[in-house]
């Protein structure tokens, strides 16, 4: 029994640090597209002055 | 004229006088608590789409009892424990809800059918406003489906349904029927239905822990609107199928969770407006109140008298307790990263309950400043939430199938 419960124990680390990291995963997409977004307006905004 | 056994006549009377003592007990106080929950239902103090049919539900199957045959008794309504094949096909034909059990609930699609419900009526724009921040305190707020893991085993559950009534912390009623169903499926009536009673209590338990964990001149920190960008249509839907792909890819065991979701998000910023009155309308409030009705009348006496209901009632509101002090938790600490510029009351928002807890956080924000409007940014902490309980789903389920 005892050894039951440090095992849920010691499993409580992986389960929140995984939870944790692909969290931050999806946060980091967002932020990556945001980037990825504003990377190509800034390009196209510098297209469009340098042909004018 | 024949003679006439007035009990054989009214059965449901008959096989309570012919069971055990405990069971006849059971079933009345079952009864009377079915006809309670539509009262409260009805006065809007529990989820009414949820607790109306549940208890209609509820009290039916537990006076509808009759003699199956000289030695059996039973119900008309459904048959949880059919896998046998014929017998199972001999049910169907019977039972009449059966059909909607075996096809819809036994195998979780009607939690997913309300999660694609709830990914069209969410605006992921919400989250992409303060992407990490949600995060954070959406991480925060998972403390009761992380702490009460262990809590469960020490009380005396297995693995599968300490992980099970654990998920109760992420206020998310689908993914708490779908772990359940996935993991105990002998456990799933009664984890279910607590979830679904304490998630009803949400609205009004969460605003005195509010009061008591944050001060008022913390309450009334206005957030500063102006710099909320525009996010495209285009960016909602990249990121919708890049992180649905990334998930599935990632946990396919709860995959059907997180394709129901993210369809719904899609389908509501295509703006294909006929799909998005069926799934909003249609398909969400069907599935709701199927759900609702099914969970009602697999509350039978019988399913219910487990010694285990009590621990599941104790760990349920432990769960959710627990989440919401790590979601304010949370809030503190975006607030002290951010140079004390960030309502702290956001952080119960993270608790997934969309959009109670966000909506919960923002009455009580006006309740002590009534320019401060928080609720963008809550809502973004509230589908964060979604996306991180769906994540611990995954991974429990993944661990412990």
């Amino acid at each position: 029994m005892e050894n039951y419960f440090l095992g849920s124990i010691k499993l409580l680390p992986v389960v929140y640090g995984v939870t944790a990291g692909i969290s931050f995963m999806v946060a980091g997409i967002i932020k990556g597209l945001f980037c990825a977004v504003s990377f190509r307006a800034a390009q196209r905004r510098t297209e469009n002055e340098s042909e004018g | 004229m024949p003679n006439i056994d007035i009990l054989y006549l009214f059965q449901g009377i008959a096989t309570l006088v012919a069971s055990e003592p405990t069971i006849a007990i059971a079933r009345i106080v079952l009864i009377g608590l079915g006809i309670l929950f539509v009262f409260l239902g009805v006065k809007g103090t529990l989820e009414p789409l949820i607790m109306i049919p549940m208890g209609v539900g509820m009290a039916s199957v537990n006076a509808g009892v009759l003699f199956l045959s000289a030695s059996t008794m039973g119900t008309i309504f459904i048959d949880p424990m059919a896998t046998d094949v014929t017998k199972l096909m001999e049910v169907l034909q019977i039972d009449f809800l059966q059909p909607i059990y075996t096809f819809t609930f036994s195998n979780g699609l009607i939690a997913c059918l309300v999660f694609m419900g709830i990914g069209v009526i969410t605006d992921i724009g919400y989250m992409l406003i303060a992407p990490f921040r949600s995060m954070v305190i959406a991480v925060c707020a998972e403390l009761g489906t992380v702490l009460t893991f262990p809590i469960a085993v020490a009380m005396g559950l297995n693995y599968k349904e300490a992980a099970s009534i654990a998920m109760v912390g992420g206020a998310d009623g689908p993914m708490v029927l779908y772990t359940s169903l996935m993991l105990c499926k002998d456990l799933f009536v009664p984890i279910t239905i607590v979830a679904y009673l304490y998630l009803s209590l949400c609205y009004a338990g969460y605003p005195y822990l509010i009061r008591l964990l944050i001060p008022k001149e913390l309450r009334g920190i206005k957030m500063d609107l102006t710099k909320i960008p525009n996010v495209s249509k285009t960016e909602k839907i990249a990121f919708a199928i890049i992180t649905n792909t990334v998930l599935c890819l990632l946990f396919p065991v709860a995959a059907p969770l997180f394709m129901s979701f993210f369809l719904g998000v899609i389908i509501k910023e295509s703006e294909v407006t006929r799909v998005i009155d069926f799934l909003e309308n249609t398909l969400l409030f069907g599935s709701t109140f199927f759900l609702g009705l099914l969970l009602g009348v697999l509350c039978e006496a019988n399913t219910i008298l487990n010694p285990k209901v009590v621990i599941l009632l104790v760990l349920g509101i432990t769960a959710l307790l627990l989440s919401g002090i790590g979601g304010v938790l949370g809030g503190y600490l975006v607030y002290f990263a951010t140079g004390k510029k960030y309502n702290p009351v956001i952080g119960i928002a993270g608790v997934s309950c969309v959009p109670t807890t966000a909506k919960v956080a923002q009455k009580e924000v006006f309740a002590i400043n009534k320019r401060a409007m928080i609720i963008p940014y809550a809502m973004g902490a509230n589908i964060s939430g979604v996306i991180t309980s769906a994540i611990l789903a995954a991974i429990y389920v993944t661990l412990l199938r």
